[in-house]
């Protein structure tokens, strides 16, 4: 497949997601409620949840002063393009098998819904071995985020090297939460580590 | 952190029983504000270690709220 061809495939399948993710959103809307008598079922996220996972982070985000504001200047210009920063993120991971995702669920009128996602890093000797691996991947095939700077775009990476030392020792193995969010039940939190 | 906190609470619980079946610890970088922060993570047994991912000079994140590093050490 060409790089025309794949983003045109892109642009259908998001679109067509899209239309999901608004329909699922809308059917929320009015039900608060629901967040508060049902509990979530979780289960390890499928490759094809990616792009809701991407949306929820996104819409988690959106007023966020990092994620929003300084990554994002042009979200209101390009509201939908945002999911594109975790998306790239979560298939560039997906690659890792010490990073665990989960969505959080719940089923209404027959339907699953995901109301959140999480993403947990086993870290460790295994994990740094796969990250060394992939290294040498090619970044993922999307197209370009029109709502962030590109300048801003890798900030969370350029800052990585700043990170205090603090995973050392005992703490060197540990289940770090990497990303987290929750949105269409309004519970905006989320957080995002490297 | 105020309605759907369930869900998230489930999501990050499921970490904290992975971490402690192997008897290790479990860490995390929030971009939430520092009280929202404390009071969603304290609740499942996260402490700050006063440290944020923000810090340090020279550092691009300078200067954005948030980012604490929080840990839950093994039992």
């Amino acid at each position: 497949m060409s790089h025309n061809e794949y983003f045109v495939t892109y642009q259908q399948h998001s679109q067509t997601n899209q239309a999901y993710y608004r329909h699922l959103v809308g059917s929320y809307a009015h039900m608060d409620s629901l967040s508060k008598t049902t509990e979530a079922t979780i289960r390890l996220a499928h490759a094809d949840d990616q792009f809701i996972m991407a949306s929820i982070a996104a819409r988690a985000n959106f007023d966020d002063d990092l994620f929003g504001k300084i990554i994002h200047p042009y979200r209101e210009q390009y509201p939908e393009d945002m999911h594109i920063f975790w998306l790239k993120k979560f298939r560039k991971a997906w690659h890792n098998p010490y990073n665990l995702f989960l969505v959080s669920t719940v089923q209404h009128n027959g339907s699953e819904l995901i109301t959140g996602m999480a993403q947990w890093s086993r870290r460790g000797e295994y994990f740094n071995e796969y990250q060394a691996l992939l290294k040498e991947c090619l970044e993922p095939a999307l197209p370009v985020n029109r709502a962030a700077d590109p300048e801003m775009e890798n900030l969370i990476e350029r800052s990585g090297s700043y990170l205090p030392d603090v995973w050392t020792g005992k703490q060197q193995s540990g289940w770090r939460q990497i990303s987290y969010s929750v949105d269409i039940f309004k519970a905006i939190d989320s957080s995002v580590g490297v | 952190m105020h309605q759907g906190n369930r869900h998230g609470t489930a999501l990050v619980r499921h970490g904290l029983d992975l971490a402690a079946k192997e008897n290790i610890a479990a860490s995390v970088i929030s971009a939430a504000k520092k009280e929202v922060a404390e009071g969603f993570y304290a609740k499942l047994g996260f402490k700050s270690i006063g440290i944020r991912a923000v810090d340090g000079e020279g550092n691009p994140l300078s200067g954005i709220e948030g980012d604490q590093i929080m840990f839950k050490d093994k039992q």
